[in-house]
């Protein structure tokens, strides 16, 4: 009799629904834009040297923004929508800086620019 | 004659980053107890700049100063992917104090990584006169070598230990040897040391 009780006790504690309520849907971090155009830089060796690589990339039309990295020897760029650098343009810039291009990357798909024809 | 001795020692430092990029401008001053040089140069383009210095030497009587034009070769340039190389040729010509005609030439060779750094430079300063024959003119060497102990970071403070050694023969005190600090932030560096024999040392560069 007694076990009977508790075990009734017991069942009576549990909530009609067992399951919790689902967990709203979390929404996923925005994700990073990727750069329109990676370039390898040869000869990136010092913070002047990204100083000036800087200063000149930035100043390309149509770029908005620009970041280097001296441990990878590479100068990313975000370009404007539908606004495309040759890479003759990219080359002289960095000439002109006094480096050499290595390489130049450009995503399969860069958001809000065209690839090169 | 020993004044203009002196000045071939000090514009030995006129060679830093002779070149930069086109349309730089870099600020360049060095300051010694007892002396200070001011530079400017202008980069047209990737192998040549033009500039303007003026050193001042303060004796215990007189002072000597030497104003100088001077144009900046980009003589040679290896770029890889880990280092670079440069030969730099510099010449120029100005007016002292005693509006005496100078003339000035210089030579530097260096390498850099990120992590290893090294200049050897040549520099010869004299009248004119002193020109025809070559002989007789004074001249400086000065080499360096440099390590940055941690990882680059182009945002923050770069650190690097330093030692120059210069080489005037015809100086009383022929050899001199500094071991100096080399800060890097962003468009600034800027050195300080004292020599083995006790003279300090500073010089600053920026990046316009």
């Amino acid at each position: 009799m007694l076990t009977t009780l508790f075990l009734t006790s017991l069942l009576s504690a549990t909530p009609p629904s067992a399951e919790p309520p689902p967990a709203p849907p979390v929404e996923a971090a925005p994700k990073a834009v990727d750069p329109s155009v990676v370039i390898h830089v040869d000869g990136m060796v010092c913070s002047f040297c990204v100083q000036g690589l800087e200063r000149g990339m930035s100043k390309l039309s149509g770029v908005t923004r620009v970041a280097l990295s001296l441990e990878d020897k590479t100068i990313a760029l975000w370009m404007a929508p539908n606004k495309v650098l040759s890479d003759e343009v990219l080359e002289k810039q960095i000439r002109d800086s006094g480096f050499d291009v290595a390489k130049i990357l450009r995503p399969k798909n860069p958001p809000d620019s065209k690839q090169k024809p | 004659m020993w004044k203009t001795l002196v000045l071939v020692f000090l514009s030995s430092s006129a060679l830093a980053h002779p070149v930069t990029y086109k349309g730089g401008v870099a600020m360049f001053s060095m300051h010694r107890p007892d002396s200070t040089q001011l530079q400017a140069n202008y980069t047209l383009n990737r192998h040549f700049a033009i500039a303007a210095s003026h050193i001042r030497k303060n004796f215990q009587h007189d002072a000597a100063e030497v104003s100088l034009l001077h144009a900046n070769i980009l003589a040679y340039r290896r770029n890889s992917a880990q280092s670079q190389s440069n030969i730099y040729l510099s010449v120029g010509g100005g007016l002292s104090a005693q509006t005496e005609a100078n003339g000035f030439a210089a030579i530097q060779l260096d390498h850099e990584t990120d992590h290893f750094y090294s200049a050897f430079s040549g520099q010869t300063f004299g009248s004119l006169a002193q020109f025809q024959t070559p002989s007789d003119l004074p001249f400086s060497l000065r080499g360096r070598l440099g390590v940055l102990p941690f990882a680059p970071n182009v945002d923050g403070l770069q650190i690097w230990a330093v030692v120059q050694t210069t080489w005037q023969p015809h100086m009383h005190q022929p050899v001199e040897i500094t071991p100096m600090l080399r800060f890097f932030y962003q468009n600034v560096l800027w050195e300080t040391g004292v020599s083995i024999d006790g003279t300090p040392w500073f010089q600053m560069m920026v990046h316009l």
